[in-house]
């Protein structure tokens, strides 16, 4: 078959994979789609521009930013040095922008038996392996071309064709390593889960991967908002490391490809032992890149035409069930289904994203501002809290056809969440008045002010959660994906945000007026109780079972 | 007297497609109730209706005297769903799933514990409680979904093409629980494809087409609405729905395509 009608064919199952991915992180749409299915289409056509425009948009911008560090001579370090490593983290930039945005597609393309039809064809494996990769690339088509052109254009155009050339290499290479990961990382996932669902030990190192692969991401996010304190780090280690700092990095991927690009400058800061390893291990992986690149077509033929399961012979046990209260039961089983799924694990890692956020701004901080700092960090808290409400509904995806016949109340799931909610509110909240106790505080009624703000966060999941049910489910149970519904996650978070600053605004209010922090406490907890019993009468009207 | 189910004049369009037009059904308690359609007859927007899943443009419905709309949550405590969609807890093992239904329910645990061992022997599915729902084939979760249904003794029974995927011995046993149910006092709302299994256990039909209850009654009477004694339930079926000469028209054409 030739390349052009793969490459069609590869569309056409390219759409369908979005298609399935759409309905199964939007459950809701499953009966709509036949109702309505113009509208649903359409719905789905945005909903995969605006990922697809997302991802482009923040791939342009590093790049630009990658091209614009290497030429600001502001900028601490040599030319030479600025392009080596701003390239590098470029490429791990891309690197984890590709697992980061498609983690939970590719998590729906294992599923969508996308490779079914082709299979019944007569096509041979290879064929089959190749169109499913085909499909794979196509359906994040446009991040990776933004990927392989922005960067290496840019370059050819201000450094030359050669460091272009290099560019366009290293990024190629990136998307293949990303594609590997991509694929390797939920298919372990997956089989360790369907493997030993039961096993505390398999659900502890779920959760260890999960929390890993998200952190792991958050912490190149971070790398690329600090390029210049990178780029200041490493002028301050080179004159103490000397030769041996690249010696160290040319082995290491992306690391190799920047030094190779450098050098096409007639760089003459890298050493030449550095030079011919930093080339040997390009070459290497490149080699290593075609090699996944086969691999991992076979993989995904392999991981989309059926579940793969490890054929041991299962014990029968008695069955006893553990009959809990209804909302027990819904804890258990959102904690359940949230460990053996890394896209929904991600609601273990969210309060310590949000840990890390904060930390900088308190350990940073003078001692005359911080009593502001932490009303504005409540605030913030409670906008990224609704974040964590909607990763929250996004185990809801699942069970629909459970959840139809049973006598649940919308209420009651959602008190069943807001029980799941308070736990990482509490913590985090905890270990900022920790942060705060450590670095000190002007005087010790600050600290107050994160201890009342605690039972609110009862208020702030009742009224986010309920707001949510009303306006995209009409009141009833709703699944709302975090990254498939950015609309609705983002108008989530500024509600929940706006919700959680009613006792701080009226806490800042009275302290202007008075500056009496026991006055301002008081108003502060007054109108928390006020609200959190408003949220617990005005919420059930806003549901319906 | 309470009737298990009574549907008034129930509408539901979506947009410009009228997916229910009309439909007024009673079922009597004890009652076995066969609801057959050609696909998009609005067979399974009824049901939801039914459910409270999906609210009326106009009508109403009631189980056991309780509103679908008004009251949904006392209706699905009457009530053993089997919805049409396989949309379970992938990544949940069965004996999970039956004991997060269990408590939803707040059954008791020792009668729940019996009941489920029961369950799952007749069904033959020991074996299948601790694995995890997506490694089950079509038909182990067909039977899950039964067994959800089942789980709390409901009165009543809305099935939504139960028999789909089922083995030959699953589906026998299937057919004998909805007897037994019947026998007990408990009720039956059947939506099926299968017109063997609809003669053979429906008290009473309604064949719907287009959202519209064309036809309603016992096998005799619908062979009197059609005129057409002695026909069977497939033959008044595709009569009823005015199929009849399309469907010989469509064998045609495939005869003529499949001999070139």
């Amino acid at each position: 078959m030739k390349f052009r009608e793969r490459w069609r064919l590869a569309g056409v199952m390219a759409n369908e994979v979005r298609f399935r991915g759409y309905l199964d992180s939007n459950p809701a749409s499953r009966a709509r789609v036949k109702e309505e299915p113009d509208k649903m289409i359409g719905s789905l056509k945005s909903a995969s521009r605006i990922n697809s425009f997302m991802a482009t948009m923040i791939i342009s911008v590093m790049a630009i930013l990658s091209v614009v560090m290497t030429w600001d001579s502001d900028m601490p370090g040599s030319f030479e040095l600025r392009l080596m490593v701003s390239f590098s983290l470029f490429m791990l930039f891309c690197f984890a922008v590709i697992i980061f945005f498609f983690i939970l597609t590719t998590n729906g393309f294992f599923s969508s038996g996308c490779s079914d039809i082709p299979s019944l064809m007569p096509l041979t494996r290879n064929e089959v392996g190749n169109l499913v990769l085909l499909t794979f690339v196509r359906v994040f088509v446009t991040p990776f071309i933004a990927i392989i052109t922005f960067y290496p254009i840019a370059a050819s155009i201000l450094l030359g064709p050669f460091v272009g050339l290099i560019g366009f290499l290293g990024c190629l290479i990136t998307i293949i390593f990303g594609i590997t990961a991509l694929v390797a990382i939920p298919r372990w996932f997956h089989s360790n889960s369907l493997n030993s669902p039961d096993s505390k030990l398999s659900a502890v190192v779920r959760v260890i991967a999960s929390f890993s692969v998200i952190l792991g991401m958050v912490l190149v996010y971070g790398i690329i908002n600090s390029l210049s304190v990178i780029l200041r780090l490493i002028v301050d280690i080179l004159p103490i490391m000397g030769s041996n700092f690249f010696i160290i990095l040319s082995p290491i991927f992306p690391f190799s490809f920047g030094i190779i690009a450098s050098v096409s400058l007639n760089s003459i800061l890298i050493p030449i032992e550095a030079i011919l390893v930093a080339g040997a291990a390009s070459i290497g992986y490149t080699y290593l890149a075609i090699r996944f690149y086969r691999k991992t077509g076979d993989t995904l033929r392999a991981t989309t035409l059926g579940v793969e399961t490890k054929r041991t012979k299962r014990e029968i046990r008695e069955i006893e069930l553990d009959i809990v209260s209804p909302i027990k039961a819904i804890v258990k089983r959102d904690l359940r289904l949230a460990a053996r799924n890394i896209g929904t694990g991600i609601i273990f890692v969210l309060p310590i994203l949000m840990l890390t956020s904060f930390s900088p701004f308190i350990m940073m901080s003078s001692i005359a501002v911080r009593g502001w700092l932490v009303v504005l960090m409540m605030g913030f808290a409670s906008g990224f809290s609704g974040a964590y409400i909607i990763a929250l509904m996004m185990i809801d995806t699942q069970g629909a056809s459970i959840l139809q016949g049973l006598p649940l109340r919308t209420y009651d799931n959602l008190k069943g969440k807001t029980a799941i909610f308070m736990i990482p509110f509490i913590t985090s909240i905890l270990c900022i008045e920790a942060l705060l106790i450590i670095k000190g505080v002007s005087t010790v009624f600050l600290l107050l002010i994160p201890v009342i703000q605690i039972p609110f966060g009862i208020a702030i999941s009742l009224l986010t959660g309920a707001f949510i049910f009303k306006t995209k489910g009409g009141g009833r149970s709703i699944a709302v994906n975090l990254t498939q519904n950015t609309g609705t996650s983002l108008i989530t978070v500024i509600v929940s945000g706006l919700i959680g600053s009613i006792p701080l605004v009226a806490y800042s209010a009275v302290f202007l007026l008075s500056t009496n922090h026991i006055l301002s406490l008081g108003m502060q907890l007054l109108i928390s109780l006020l609200v959190i019993i408003l949220a617990t009468r005005l919420a059930p009207r806003m549901l319906k079972d | 007297m309470t009737s298990a189910v009574r549907i008034k004049n129930y509408v539901k369009s979506f947009g410009e497609l009228v997916a229910v037009n009309d439909l007024s059904i009673e079922i009597a308690p004890g009652e076995i109730y066969g609801l057959l359609g050609p696909n998009g007859a609005g067979k399974t927007t009824a049901l939801k209706l039914l459910m409270g899943l999906l609210d009326p443009d106009s009508g109403t419905g009631e189980i056991f005297d309780f509103s679908c709309q008004d009251n949904p949550i006392e209706v699905k405590k009457r009530v053993g769903y089997v919805p049409e969609e396989q949309n379970l807890y992938d990544s949940l093992t069965s004996r999970e799933l039956f004991e997060f239904v269990a408590s939803i329910r707040k059954l008791p645990e020792v009668q729940t514990n019996a009941r489920i061992k029961d369950m799952v022997k007749a069904l033959a599915f020991e074996q299948y409680v601790d694995q995890v729902i997506l490694t089950l084939s079509q038909g182990n979760r067909q039977k899950v979904l039964l067994i959800i249904a089942l789980l709390h003794a409901p009165k009543l029974l809305i099935l939504d093409e139960p028999f789909s995927g089922l083995d030959v011995r699953a589906t026998r046993i299937v057919k004998d629980v909805i007897k037994i149910h019947t026998e007990n006092g408990g009720s039956i709302l059947l939506s099926t494809h299968i017109m063997e299994v609809a003669q053979g256990l429906c008290d009473r039909i309604g064949i719907i087409d287009e959202g519209k209850l064309i036809a309603e009654g016992t096998i005799a009477e619908l062979q009197e609405q059609a005129k057409a004694e002695g026909a069977t339930l497939e033959k008044l079926f595709l009569l009823l729905t005015e199929q009849d000469d399309e469907v010989q028209e469509g064998v045609d054409t495939l005869r003529e395509a499949l001999s070139q």
